[in-house]
């Protein structure tokens, strides 16, 4: 009995952990290159009252065994690295990656950060840096007094300086064999980690896989809000039946309890 | 007597184990790939019940109205079976599809059917399970949440780092459009006889051969939902409360009887 009331628990617990998700997810829809979280349960481990398979009689073994089970936890939040829908912003560094690479970002604590948000602005230098400040790396540094900034599909920056037009450099894009183990950090920005891999660096558009820059363009959040509501009710309606679950332990024990008067 | 406190307290006992299983299972109703549990029960060894004066002595009476008094053997007279309560005999694990999800995700695999993905453990043992929700470790092997490796026919799968993975309906893993491997989806001939481990994973026994499956389908993109279904596991769960209560009832009976006969019996007037 005593059981079912931890069991009842663990499921209303990771339920909760599943609403925190998905209100993170909500919370970001409108968060220009934000992947959806997505909560991943497991059972937990099991009670073997008999074994399958156990000798019950001289020759007759157990067709079945008797276990009971401890509940479920969140064991993973997985991100969906689909792509988002794209935004036209007709604003020259607003830049938006259609494949899997990431922009590499030169974190101010020394460290490369990731990120697919392509909001890119110009500091007082006229370096190219994100909405935190944030260099790119490697960094492209405008002339400026430039009048037409144009990235090209490869990442190619060029400028024009008084009607003549120069490359200023190119950006790289970067990916991870396994993207899902990239740890986010905040500011729409990742950080490889052992689970990610080493990053692979390329060119968009020559290299495959790393796929092609679009000016003028935000990749928006890939959150469906449909699918968020829909997990809301599920995760909603679950912690409502293992409450039901609690209740009803509770009853049994006060049950147990009259048995003595 | 106490044959009834001990056949209401079994019943009881019985319930609660029960409910154990509804509870986890409730728990669970939103875990990819989990198979609900049901709880069989069977009625606990009954007893034959004889009356115990084997011999008895008999009074007859003969033809000119003397009686006579004498001993008769007799066979102990059989009263009828009495039932000493119940147990739980066992937890059925119901392999039925649970509903697929789309996810989009491009490593993410669902099956219609018997069967079981397997998976190794850096150990070397090999477990199954139901879900597929799968990842690329920074090796590029195809692997679990939990870093086992998903296998195929031919052993492990390399995937490395690849743009495109395509997995048709009988598990053949192509990528960039190349034939890498089949998914091994296995079937047991008795798939009741696999322990839960946990985490979703089912471990067979020693004699219990994976034959691969024929007759399960591989879909990609999708997950399989938890096949538990909520409102059963209430109308359960109900049905357990009132067996308990009833159990307790009978108990409570049993005690009132005791009662009386320890304290009314036997009083005088």
């Amino acid at each position: 009995m005593i059981r079912a009331l931890y069991t009842a628990a663990s499921g209303m617990k990771a339920q909760q952990t599943n609403l925190d998700i998905t209100s993170n997810n909500l919370a970001n829809v409108n968060t220009s290159g934000f992947k959806a979280f997505r909560a991943e349960f497991e059972d937990l481990h099991y009670q073997v009252l008999r074994q399958p398979g156990a000798q019950v009689a001289s020759n007759i073994i157990s067709p079945e065994g008797t276990l009971i089970g401890m509940g479920s936890t969140v064991v993973g939040t997985p991100r969906f690295f689909g792509q988002g829908d794209f935004q036209l912003t007709e604003n020259p560094y607003d830049l938006a990656i259609q494949g899997d690479g990431f922009f590499r970002i030169q974190h101010p604590n020394g460290s490369q950060a990731y990120t697919r948000d392509g909001s890119f602005k110009l500091d007082a230098n006229g370096n190219l840096v994100t909405s935190n400040g944030y260099l790119v790396d490697p960094n492209i540094s405008v002339d400026p007094n430039a009048s037409n900034i144009t990235v090209g599909s490869d990442g190619t920056v060029s400028q024009t300086v008084n009607g003549t037009t120069t490359t200023v450099g190119q950006i790289q894009l970067t990916r991870f064999v396994n993207p899902v183990g990239l740890e986010s950090i905040g500011k729409n920005l990742y950080r490889q980690t052992p689970a990610s891999g080493q990053e692979v660096s390329g060119v968009a558009g020559t290299d495959p896989g790393f796929g092609t820059i679009a000016q003028g363009m935000l990749e928006m959040s890939n959150v469906r809000v449909a699918d968020e509501m829909i997990r809301m009710i599920v995760s909603m309606r679950a912690y409502e039946a293992n409450s039901k679950a609690i209740q009803t332990a509770d009853e049994m024990l006060q049950v147990a309890n009259n048995a003595k008067r | 007597m106490n044959r009834g406190f001990y056949s209401a307290s079994a019943a009881m006992m019985n319930q609660m184990q029960h409910f154990d299983t509804t509870a986890n299972n409730l728990a669970n109703v939103n875990t990819h790939g989990f198979k609900r549990h049901a709880a069989i029960h069977h009625d606990f060894q009954r007893g034959l019940l004889k009356r115990i004066d084997a011999t008895k002595s008999q009074l007859q009476i003969s033809t000119n109205g003397e009686t006579s008094e004498s001993t008769v053997d007799r066979l102990p007279k059989t009263m009828g079976v009495l039932g000493t309560g119940t147990v739980l005999q066992a937890t059925w694990k119901d392999f039925s599809d649970g509903a697929l999800e789309n996810t989009e995700a491009p490593l993410d695999f669902a099956l219609s059917g018997k069967g079981l993905f397997s998976v190794k453990t850096p150990d070397g043992k090999t477990l199954y399970t139901r879900h597929g929700g799968f990842q690329l470790d920074t090796e590029g092997f195809l692997v679990t949440g939990k870093g086992y490796q998903v296998q195929g026919q031919n052993g492990s799968l390399q995937i490395g780092q690849s743009e495109k993975v395509d997995v048709d309906a009988a598990g053949q893993i192509f990528v960039n459009g190349q034939y890498l491997d089949t998914l091994a989806v296995v079937e047991f001939e008795q798939p009741q006889l696999l322990t839960n481990m946990g985490e979703r994973f089912y471990q067979a026994p020693v004699d219990q051969q994976a034959l691969f499956a024929t007759q399960t389908q591989v879909h990609q993109r999708v997950l399989e939902r938890s096949n538990v279904d909520v409102a059963s596991e209430m109308v359960n769960m109900i049905s357990v409360m009132r067996s308990y209560q009833i159990a307790q009832k009978a108990l409570q009976s049993e005690d009132d009887m005791t009662g009386k006969l320890i304290n009314d019996i036997g009083k005088t007037a």
